[in-house]
C-alpha cells in the first residue's frame, strides 16, 4: 500500500526523465542498473540528447604530461590543474615509468561530447572520454600527410571520412583552386554545418567563409560580416556568431540573423579600455565560447596571451594561460553511437581514463 | 489584490483566472500568475478560459501550493521586464541581486515539504509546463539520487528491482567504472 503514497513510482515518464537529465554522467549510468523502467528512461534516445544539452560547454586543455582535462570557461579560466579534477583521457602510450613510448598523441578535434585523437601518424581515434569508449577512424590509404579530422568527418584536401564507411570517400572539390597553399584551419560546426571562415585557401582573395554542410555533403561559399577581413566564428546562444576587432578600440560581435541570406547584424560592440599586447594586428585566429556570456579570443602570432571577453560585464581582458589551451569545447554526452559497437579495434594502444 | 505594492494599478486592471483544483475548488489569479505555466498561456491564447480552468490532475492542496510559487516569480518576470527596457545599469543591478537572493530563500523554504508533495508538485509542474518550478523540484530529487549507488536509490524510494540477474550483471558489466 505505501509503495504508491510517496513512492517515486508515482512519477509518470517525462517527470522520471527530468529528474535524471540533472545528474551527472556517472549517476545517469548508475540508474540504469535500478530497475526495467529507469533502465528504459536512461537509455532512450529523447533522454540523452536532453541530458547532452544540459551539460555545460568546457574547454579542453592539454597539460604537461600530456593527458587531456576539460576545465570551466570562467570569467577567470585559469586551469588549475589540480589533482583529477577535469581530467578526461590519456591517450598516450606510456612506458611503465609513465614516459611516452612513441611520437606521443594529439587532440585533433572535439564535437558532441566526442574527441578525434591521433596517436601515432595515420592512427585516428574518436572517444567518448565520458562513457569510455573509442574506435579506429578509418584509414586513408591513398595519402597519409597532414589531415585535418573532425568528428565524424574529416577534410583533406577533398577527402571526407565518415565513421559510417569503412573507406574514406572522395567528394567533388571545394570550391577552391589552390588546395595546398595554405592550411584548413580547424572548423566550427553548428547545426550540422562546418565553417571555416579566416584560414583556408583563398580565404583572403575570395573574402568568403567556406561552409560543408554534413547531411547534403555539399560545399558552400558564404558571405563574411560586412567589413571584416579577420573573425572567427563561435556559437552563441544557438546562434552562428563571429567576433571581429574594429581597429583597436573595439571587439565587434555578429550575428548570423538569417543563415539562407546570409544576413550578418552586428550583436554586441564591446569598447576595449586598456590596450591590449596581443592586439597589434587587430587579428583573430580563434574564439570560443562558454555559449552564452564569455568568450576566449586567440590571436595568429601570440600564443600564451588570449583576450577573454565578458558580455556580462562588456569588458574585454588579456590574460595569459598557464597550460596549453586547445581552444577546443567539450560538453560531455552519453549518446550512444553505433561505431562503438563490438567488435572493437584491439590494436589501438590503450587510452586511459580517470581511475 | 493578494500582492499589494507598486503593481497594484497594473493588477487591477488585469484580467483574473479561475483555477479549478481536482476537488473542485476555485482558485482567482491574475493572468501574469497564471501564465507562468504555458499549459494555461496556451488555453488563454486560444481564448478557452471563460468559466474557468479546471485542472483535473491536480487537487487543491498542490495547487495551493503552486499558485504560491507563481505568485512570486510572476513578480520577479515583471521585475526583469522593466529592466530590459529601461536598460539601467549599476543601480538596478544591485536592487536585482538582493531580489535574486529573497527569491532564493523563498525556493528553499518552498521545497521544505514531505516526499509525496514534492512528487505531486513535480507531476504539477510538468502538467502545468512550469520551468521554473519543475526545475527547482526535479533538481531536488536529483541531489538526492547523486552518488548513490543502485542499491540505495531503490532503498531510498521503495523501487522493486525487476531486471532479472542477468540484465542487471550485463548493465553494470557495460560501464564497470560506473559501479566502483
Amino acid at each position: 500500500m505505501e509503495t504508491t503514497l510517496g513512492s517515486i513510482g508515482a512519477l509518470c515518464e517525462d517527470a522520471l526523465l527530468e529528474i535524471l537529465a540533472r545528474l551527472p554522467s556517472k549517476s545517469v549510468l548508475r540508474c540504469r542498473a535500478v530497475c526495467k523502467s529507469w533502465r528504459r528512461i536512461a537509455t532512450g534516445r529523447s533522454f540523452l540528447a536532453a541530458h547532452a544539452a544540459r551539460q555545460p560547454r568546457q574547454m579542453l586543455v592539454i597539460t604537461r604530461s600530456g593527458t587531456v582535462r576539460a576545465v570551466p570557461l570562467s570569467p577567470d579560466p585559469t586551469p588549475t590543474v589540480d589533482g583529477r579534477r577535469g581530467y578526461l583521457c590519456d591517450p598516450i602510450k606510456r612506458d611503465k615509468r609513465g614516459r611516452y613510448t612513441s611520437g606521443g598523441g594529439s587532440l585533433l578535434a572535439s564535437l558532441d561530447g566526442l574527441l578525434v585523437l591521433q596517436q601515432s601518424p595515420g592512427n585516428f581515434v574518436v572517444c567518448n572520454p565520458i562513457t569510455r569508449q573509442w574506435s579506429r577512424l578509418p584509414q586513408d590509404s591513398e595519402s597519409d600527410s597532414d589531415r585535418e579530422p573532425k568528428q565524424y568527418y574529416y577534410t583533406n584536401d577533398y577527402y571526407i571520412t565518415s565513421t559510417s564507411g569503412a573507406m574514406p570517400r572522395r567528394l567533388g572539390p571545394a570550391p577552391s583552386n589552390h588546395p595546398m597553399d595554405k592550411g584548413y584551419e580547424y572548423p566550427v560546426a553548428w547545426h550540422e554545418i562546418l565553417h571555416w571562415c579566416s584560414s583556408r585557401p583563398e580565404a583572403t582573395s575570395s573574402g568568403k567563409i567556406l561552409a560543408f554542410h554534413t547531411v547534403t555533403e555539399t560545399f558552400r561559399l558564404m558571405a563574411r560580416p560586412p567589413g571584416t577581413t579577420s573573425a572567427a566564428l563561435l556559437e552563441l546562444d544557438g546562434a552562428l556568431c563571429a567576433v571581429a576587432f574594429e581597429g583597436t578600440t573595439s571587439l565587434n560581435i555578429w550575428i548570423l540573423r538569417d543563415y539562407e541570406s546570409e544576413r550578418w547584424m552586428l550583436r554586441d560592440q564591446v569598447v576595449v579600455a586598456q590596450p591590449l599586447k596581443s592586439l597589434s594586428h587587430g587579428l583573430v585566429s580563434v574564439a570560443i565560447s562558454d555559449g552564452a556570456d564569455v568568450i576566449l579570443i586567440r590571436h595568429p602570432y601570440v600564443s600564451r596571451l588570449v583576450n577573454l571577453c565578458d558580455l556580462k560585464e562588456k569588458k574585454v581582458r588579456e590574460i595569459e594561460l598557464v597550460s596549453f589551451p586547445r581552444f577546443l569545447a567539450f560538453s560531455e554526452s552519453l549518446v550512444s553511437h553505433a561505431f562503438f559497437e563490438p567488435p572493437w579495434c584491439f590494436e589501438l594502444g590503450p587510452i586511459k581514463f580517470c581511475d | 489584490m493578494a500582492s499589494a505594492g507598486s503593481g497594484d494599478e497594473k493588477a487591477a486592471a488585469a484580467a483574473m483566472i479561475t483555477l479549478i483544483s481536482s476537488d473542485n475548488e476555485k482558485f482567482e489569479v491574475t493572468e501574469a500568475t497564471a501564465t507562468l505555466s504555458q499549459t494555461i498561456r496556451h488555453m488563454i491564447e486560444d481564448g478557452c478560459t471563460d468559466g474557468g480552468v479546471p485542472l483535473p490532475n491536480v487537487t487543491s492542496k498542490i495547487l495551493a501550493r503552486v499558485i504560491e510559487y507563481c505568485k512570486k516569480h510572476a513578480t520577479a518576470a515583471a521585475g526583469e521586464e522593466g529592466s530590459s527596457s529601461s536598460f539601467s545599469d549599476a543601480a538596478f543591478l544591485e536592487v536585482d541581486r538582493a531580489f535574486l537572493e529573497e527569491l532564493e530563500e523563498f525556493d528553499d523554504a518552498f521545497l521544505e515539504v514531505d516526499r509525496a508533495t514534492l512528487f505531486d508538485l513535480i507531476l504539477a509542474a510538468n502538467y502545468l509546463d512550469i520551468k521554473g518550478l519543475l526545475n527547482l523540484t526535479c533538481q531536488k530529487v536529483a541531489d538526492s539520487v547523486k552518488g548513490k549507488t543502485p542499491e540505495q536509490i531503490r532503498e531510498m524510494y521503495n523501487i522493486v528491482n525487476d531486471l532479472t540477474p542477468e540484465e542487471e550483471a550485463e548493465i553494470r558489466r557495460e560501464t564497470q567504472w560506473a559501479f566502483e
